[in-house]
């Protein structure tokens, strides 16, 4: 039991700093109320409205899959005291224990519980579609910023030229061929 | 009832004595305060001197338990109940109703039961050093874990994957 000493000196301590803090703090410090110090701080900007009362019920979720894994922590002090007696049996029975825990937090995940915010629609990206050509992301790019009447005839001398002059140009072009 | 009367236990005898009374205090404070997450927070210390109680009893396992389960869990699962209802934040003076009679109907009848088998377990019985422990230790229990209760212990991970697909789907936004 003596072994608990410091844990005491330390939670005494503890308190004792804890009190000696709002001691000084209330005596010590000026006491200058308005109503600007005491209103909420939000970077400077005036409150404008209430917090609201109500969290959204995803928290819920956070605090049970907390709660869960405690109490499966808690399971794994007992086995860990006596692991080397155990040895492989004790490895299989906890390893079914935790598989078991761990199979609803993937059920968890893979039902999106962990997914925070608003949903996010996947959106096809146009410029790096796998089906883009050499010429079409030249155009593309190219076009930028032009008028559109400009568009085919700075391009027509450039399309018609590469196949024409492959075997000067483009030496993998001409050896493919 | 449990402690010894020999000096070699004096110690023990003044922080039982020192803790007992802090629980009594927060627990009435519990049951008195206008604030809800103020009488959680005392349930903290409540739940604290039932853990300082198993340390006293050279029980560490029970104590880290009741520190994880009770103050880390159960107090937090309170705290997040208050935050997800509608339940007020501040001080209320709602809070108590008009049921007082019927909570001594079952708080009296609980206490005298729970009183009585405390008394009728142990009547005067004392922690010796001779005698055998009354609280087993930590390897003794996970022998009875791993052994004796070995598909209760598997069943629980059962009730832990049933608490959490119960959370999931009363979180569900269908």
């Amino acid at each position: 039991m003596s072994s608990y000493l410091p844990v005491l000196v330390l939670f005494v301590l503890a308190v004792a700093f804890g009190l000696l803090s709002l001691l000084v703090s209330i005596t010590l410090s000026p006491k200058a109320r308005s109503q600007a110090k005491e209103a909420p701080y939000e970077c400077g900007i005036v409150p404008g409205r209430e917090a609201p009362e109500r969290f959204p019920v995803k928290f819920f979720l956070v605090a049970m899959i907390f709660i869960v894994f405690d109490i499966e922590i808690i399971f794994f002090f007992p086995w860990a005291v006596v692991f080397r007696e155990l040895g492989g049996y004790g490895l299989a029975v906890i390893g079914i224990f935790a598989a078991l825990v761990f199979e609803s937090f993937v059920y968890l995940i893979g039902n999106g519980a962990l997914e925070w915010g608003p949903r996010q629609r996947q959106r096809r990206a146009e410029i790096v579609s796998p089906d883009r050509t050499l010429t079409s992301t030249i155009r593309r790019v190219g076009a930028e910023g032009r008028p559109a009447a400009l568009e085919p005839a700075a391009l027509a001398p450039a399309a018609h030229h590469a196949p024409g002059h492959g075997d000067h140009g483009h030496g993998d072009h001409g050896a493919a061929a | 009832m449990l402690a010894v009367d020999t000096p070699q236990y004096l110690p023990e005898n003044i922080f039982f004595g020192i803790i007992a009374f802090i629980m009594v205090v927060s627990a009435l404070r519990v049951v008195t305060t206008r604030n809800v997450v103020h009488a959680a927070l005392w349930l903290i210390l409540v739940l604290a001197g039932v853990a300082g109680n198993f340390i006293l009893l050279g029980n560490e396992f029970v104590a880290v338990t009741q520190v994880l389960v009770y103050i880390g869990a159960i107090v937090v699962l309170f705290l997040f109940g208050v935050m997800l209802t509608r339940a007020p934040i501040g001080a209320d003076a709602h809070l108590d109703n008009d049921q007082r009679p019927l909570a001594l109907v079952v708080a009296l009848p609980l206490l005298a039961l729970m009183g009585y088998v405390l008394w009728d377990a142990w009547k005067d019985t004392k922690i010796t050093e001779a005698g055998p422990p009354i609280v087993a230790s930590t390897s003794v229990l996970s022998d009875s874990i791993f052994k004796t209760y070995l598909i209760p212990f598997e069943a629980a991970s059962v009730l832990l994957l049933a608490a959490l697909i119960g959370a999931i789907v009363l979180a569900r936004r269908d």
